[in-house]
C-alpha cells in the first residue's frame, strides 16, 4: 500500500479474491440499535429490502444478541419487514421475534440503525456499510487522450488513471459520472468520464497507486467525510437508497 | 420455471425468452458471417444469468461473455458444457486463475502481471490457458498500452512455446464517442494485430464491437461482435428505440396497486414498488406508468412503494401497473424510462433488485 490512510485492523482480510467488497459492521450495528432503543421506546430495527443491503439475517441475528425482543413490554419489540417473502426468509434462518409487515419502510429512524442519515448523524452513530474495491489496473495518458464511453472526458495534461471494478451494475449511478469521489491512496479521486456498468476509472493526478491498493467508496469510520449520505447527497438520493442499490455482485462481509 | 416461494409477487419482472431469441436471430442475420457473444455480465443485465444462458445456447449460441469468473463457473455448472466459449475479463488481483483454466474459461487480459499469475497457475493443470490479449485502442480503461502491446504479446507467445497459455485472440473496446473516432480506434487495432503477427502471433479470433458499432458498422465487426445490450432490445437512445432497430424490449416491470388514497385533492394509488426494489427515486415526477390503459404520472418513490396520479383513470386495489416493457397498449418502453431519467436502459434493468421475481415466458421450451 502506498496509501497514507489509516487501515483498520480488518483490512488484511478484505484483500482477497473478491473483486469488491461491501464490510459489514454488526458491532456497529448492535451499537446504534441500543443507542436508539434507549431513545425511543418503540424502536423496531427495520430489516426491509434485506435490511437495505447489510443481510437482514445477519442484522437481526446481531440485534438479537444486542438485546433485540428481551424482556417484556416495550423492549420485547421485534422486527420491520415489507413483505411476506421477506418474513418466510427470517423465519427460515431462525428468527423469532414478532414480524410488523407493512409497505412503511425506510424511515429515519430504519436509516439510523445502519449509521446512515440525518438522525444518525445527530446522534453521532457509526455507518455500519463500508464498499470497497480493489485498483485493477493503472495507465498514464496524455493531454488530449479521453476516457471510457463517449469521450466524456479528456485529460488537460498527463494524467494517471487507475480502473476500479465498481460500475453502475454494483449500484455507482451513472450519474456520478464526472461527478463523484472516491477515496484512494490518501485522497478523494474524481470519477472521469462516464460510470460503466462495471467499472469506473479515477483520476491521480501525480500520485502513484499499485494494483490492490483499495479503493472506498464509502463507509469507513475513519473517514467520516466519505459517508453514504455524502455520496449519496451528491448524487441527489438518499444514503438508505444508496446501500440498497449496493449490488448483489458485492461481496457482503459480516464482521462482528 | 419455477418460482422459489409460494407468495404472491406484487412486483414482477417478466423477461420474454421469446423476444430476446428473436433478438438473438435478428443480430446474428445482420452481423455475419461474424459470430455473435452475447453478454450476460450483471445476471444478464438484470434478466436472471441461468434462464438468459440457457436460451441463448438453446439457440445456438456459442459464445457468452460473463465478465467475471463467478459468472462463468456458475454456467459451467449449470452444464453449459466446452462446445461454448465463455469468456470472461474482469479480475480481482489475486484472482485464482486455475479454477478458470480448469472449467475451461476464456481469460481476456491486459497486463504483465496477469500473465505471470496466469502461467502459474496453468503448471499442472493439464491445458493451456486459453487468453485473449487486449489492446488499449483510445478507451483507456483496461488493455495493454500500445507502448506495452509488443512486450506483452512477446511474452505471451513465449509462456505459448512452454504449452502453458495459448494465444487464442486479440480484443479491444471501443468508445462510440462518434464515429471518426471509432474509425481510429479500428485503425489502431489493426495495426496492433499487424505488430502482433510480425512477432509471431496468429490469432484465431479478433473482437472489437459491441452491440451499435457492431449493429451499424461491417468494418468494426471482425469475427465476433460481443453484444448485451441489444440483445435484450435495449437501443442506444438518442432518438435510436429499439424498434427502429427491430428489436424488442424484454422485460417488463409490473407492479399492483395495494392502495387508493388523496393527497392535495389528487386521486392517488399506491403501487407495490420501491427503491428496495431497485426504482429509482429519481423516476418521481419524470416518469409515467400504465394503469388500465391510461397514462398516470407517478408522482413519487419511496423505499417500499410509490403513488400515481389516477385523477383520470378508474383503478381498483389488485390493479396491474405497467412501469415499462414492449410499449404495446400505449405502454411505456425501457427507453423512454431512460430518456426521462437521463441515462440508459441498462442502467435501469442491472440496477432491479434480485429480490424482485422474475417470471419467464418462454412458448419455445413449453411447445
Amino acid at each position: 500500500m502506498t496509501s497514507t490512510v489509516k487501515i483498520p485492523a480488518t483490512t488484511a482480510s478484505e484483500r482477497s479474491s473478491a473483486l469488491r467488497t461491501a464490510r459489514i459492521d454488526l458491532a456497529a450495528i448492535a451499537a446504534n440499535f441500543q443507542l436508539l432503543r434507549r431513545q425511543y421506546d418503540d424502536f423496531e430495527v427495520d430489516l426491509a429490502a434485506d435490511a437495505y443491503g447489510h443481510g437482514a439475517v445477519a442484522v437481526a441475528e446481531a440485534a438479537v444478541a444486542a438485546g433485540a425482543g428481551a424482556g417484556a413490554g416495550a423492549g420485547a419489540r421485534g422486527f420491520t419487514v415489507r413483505d411476506e417473502r421477506e418474513a418466510a426468509a427470517l423465519r427460515a434462518a431462525g428468527i423469532s421475534l414478532d414480524l410488523t409487515v407493512t409497505e412503511e419502510i425506510g424511515s429515519d429512524a430504519a436509516a439510523a440503525t445502519f449509521g446512515v442519515g440525518p438522525l444518525a448523524r445527530r446522534l453521532g452513530l457509526t455507518p455500519a456499510m463500508r464498499v470497497s474495491a480493489p485498483v485493477m489496473s493503472t495507465k498514464t495518458i496524455a493531454a488530449g487522450e479521453a476516457v471510457s464511453y463517449g469521450y466524456t472526458w479528456r485529460a488537460t495534461r498527463t494524467s494517471r488513471l487507475a480502473l476500479v471494478p465498481l460500475g453502475y451494475a454494483d449500484g455507482v449511478l451513472r450519474a456520478a459520472s464526472n461527478v463523484g469521489e472516491v477515496w484512494l491512496a490518501g485522497a478523494l479521486r474524481p470519477i472521469v468520464g462516464r460510470v460503466a456498468m462495471d467499472v469506473i476509472v479515477l483520476e491521480l493526478g501525480d500520485t502513484r497507486v499499485t494494483v490492490g491498493d483499495e479503493a472506498i467508496l464509502f463507509g469507513d469510520r475513519e473517514l467520516p467525510e466519505i459517508s453514504a449520505d455524502r455520496w449519496g447527497a451528491a448524487l441527489g438520493v438518499s444514503a438508505l437508497e444508496v446501500t440498497t442499490g449496493i449490488g448483489s455482485r458485492v461481496t457482503r462481509r459480516w464482521v462482528r | 420455471m419455477t418460482s422459489p416461494a409460494p407468495v404472491r409477487a406484487t412486483v414482477l419482472a417478466t423477461v420474454d425468452l421469446d423476444a430476446y431469441r428473436r433478438n438473438l436471430a435478428l443480430i446474428r442475420d445482420r452481423i455475419a458471417p461474424a459470430e455473435l457473444m452475447v453478454m450476460v455480465k450483471a445476471n444478464a443485465y438484470g434478466h436472471g444469468l441461468l434462464p438468459v444462458a440457457r436460451a441463448a445456447v438453446g439457440a445456438g449460441i456459442r459464445f457468452i461473455g460473463v465478465l467475471d469468473a463467478e459468472s462463468g463457473l456458475a454456467l459451467r455448472e449449470d452444464g453449459i458444457g466446452s462446445d461454448v466459449r465463455m469468456f470472461a475479463w474482469l479480475f480481482g488481483p489475486q484472482e485464482d486463475y486455475r479454477r478458470l483454466i480448469d472449467a475451461d474459461i476464456d481469460l481476456g487480459i491486459s497486463h504483465l502481471h496477469q500473465l505471470e499469475r496466469i502461467a502459474t497457475a496453468a503448471v499442472g493443470a493439464g491445458r493451456p490457458a486459453r487468453l485473449h490479449l487486449k489492446i488499449d485502442t483510445g478507451l483507456h480503461r483496461n488493455g495493454a498500452s500500445i507502448d506495452e502491446w509488443p512486450v506483452f504479446v512477446e511474452r505471451a507467445l513465449e509462456l505459448q512455446a512452454t504449452g502453458l497459455v495459448e494465444v487464442f485472440a486479440a480484443w479491444t473496446h471501443i468508445a462510440e464517442a462518434s464515429d471518426a473516432e471509432d474509425t481510429l480506434a479500428i485503425e489502431r487495432f489493426d495495426r496492433a494485430l499487424a505488430l502482433a503477427q510480425t512477432l509471431g502471433a496468429r490469432f484465431s479470433l479478433r473482437h472489437l464491437a459491441a452491440s451499435a458499432a457492431g449493429f451499424s458498422r461491417p468494418d468494426a465487426r471482425f469475427d465476433v461482435v460481443r453484444v448485451g445490450a441489444f440483445t435484450y432490445g435495449i437501443a442506444p437512445g438518442s432518438g435510436i428505440g429499439p424498434m427502429s432497430l427491430g428489436l424488442e424490449p424484454v422485460l417488463s416491470l409490473t407492479a399492483e396497486v395495494t392502495a387508493l388514497t388523496t393527497a392535495n385533492g389528487k386521486s392517488l394509488a399506491r403501487l407495490a414498488v420501491g427503491y428496495a426494489d431497485g426504482l429509482p427515486s429519481a423516476a418521481g415526477g419524470r416518469c409515467t406508468v400504465l394503469v388500465a390503459g391510461v397514462q398516470c404520472v407517478l408522482v413519487s418513490v419511496f423505499a417500499g412503494y410509490s403513488l400515481i396520479d389516477i385523477t383520470a383513470v378508474r383503478v381498483a386495489v389488485g390493479d396491474s401497473a405497467e412501469l415499462f416493457g414492449a410499449g404495446r397498449g400505449g405502454g411505456n418502453t425501457l427507453q423512454s424510462w431512460a430518456d426521462a431519467l437521463k441515462t440508459i436502459g441498462e442502467e435501469l434493468v442491472a440496477h432491479l433488485n434480485v429480490r424482485v421475481s422474475r417470471r419467464y415466458l418462454d412458448e419455445l421450451s413449453t411447445q
